[in-house]
């Protein structure tokens, strides 16, 4: 059986691989996740190079090398996860000083 | 090999991680997603209509529509090579990630391949979102390290003569490959040469 059909044939993913084979998103929370990002960029709540250098950091600060590759890891969209979680605390954070300032 | 064309093994794809590691993840997301809709932020409709333009629309369909021309079309070609950029939304590509466009052309004499070292920028508007491997570490750190090596396990034997220049898109820039235009598709038409594009091709993992 053909790899993409293979894919095709599982239950869990809704989403049709893409020409290569492979699913641009592997999970329905990594859809949802990265949707919240790009809305929230596009609705001018954050800019994209924050969000950007948000990302480097949590890639370095997890200390994945190829010599020590964490299979036990979701990778990539978890760190779209802390990074959200990360922005959103900051501006209750502002929100709040705002309130008790004015 | 045939059979598999369009999905070449790949070294770099993890195995899927278990269920309850799922689970905690998808009720991490979901507690955000409440709480932007209950605070009126985001709605439910405006989430779903996202994901499915990205899942959709844009993808790597678009950019083997700009690599068609650049074959049919000399002068589109030298456009997209001064200003990629404005090259490729002249096909009606942009948007977020699509800014700051650089298009490298594979040669007799040379191969490129991009990369994001840092963390995963890709050109978006042209690829669509990047495949797992690209955001992965392994990825990432040892194809700038010996990219031939790795090349040949993406099945990419490039001819040692060949000179291979990898590009780091971490710097604002976003890179994308404008691959060789096979022998056997001198005389096809830019419709027909848009569907023997492939997304690896433009990232610069294969060569068609």
């Amino acid at each position: 059986m053909r790899v993409d059909q293979k894919i095709f044939n599982m239950t869990d993913v809704e989403e049709l691989p893409r020409k290569s084979g492979e699913l641009v998103f592997h999970d329905n929370w990594e859809k949802r996740i990265f949707g919240m990002v790009v809305l929230l960029h596009q609705q001018g709540h954050f800019d994209w190079d924050e969000f950007k250098d948000l990302l480097i950091e949590q890639i370095r600060l997890s200390g994945e090398t190829p010599e020590k590759p964490d299979l036990a890891k979701p990778g990539y969209y978890e760190f779209w996860i802390k990074n959200l979680e990360q922005i959103l605390n900051r501006k209750k954070q502002t929100t709040r000083n705002d309130s008790t300032r004015g | 090999m045939s059979d598999h064309h369009d999905a070449p093994s790949n070294p770099y794809l993890k195995k899927r991680r278990d269920s309850g590691e799922t689970e905690k993840l998808t009720k991490r997301v979901q507690k955000i997603e409440q709480l932007l809709i209950d605070k009126g932020v985001v709605t439910k409709e405006a989430l779903d209509r996202i994901i499915e333009i990205y899942e959709t629309d844009i993808g790597p369909l678009n950019g083997s529509q700009v690599v068609a021309k650049a074959w049919a079309d000399e002068d589109y070609k030298q456009r997209l090579k001064t200003d990629a950029t404005k090259a490729i939304a002249e096909l009606g590509f942009s948007g977020l990630q699509g800014e700051h466009m650089v298009v490298v052309e594979n040669t007799p004499s040379v191969h490129n391949v991009v990369v994001c070292t840092l963390c995963s920028c890709y050109p978006w508007p042209v690829l669509g979102l990047p495949p797992k491997w690209y955001k992965e570490a392994p990825y990432r750190s040892r194809i700038v390290i010996e990219p031939r090596e790795v090349l040949k396990e993406f099945g990419t034997n490039i001819p040692s003569a060949t000179e291979i220049r990898v590009w780091d898109s971490s710097a604002e820039i976003r890179y994308m490959v404008l691959p060789q235009q096979p022998n056997y598709a001198k005389n096809m038409s830019e419709e027909e040469l848009a569907k023997i594009v492939t997304r690896d091709s433009m990232i610069g993992v294969e060569t068609l």
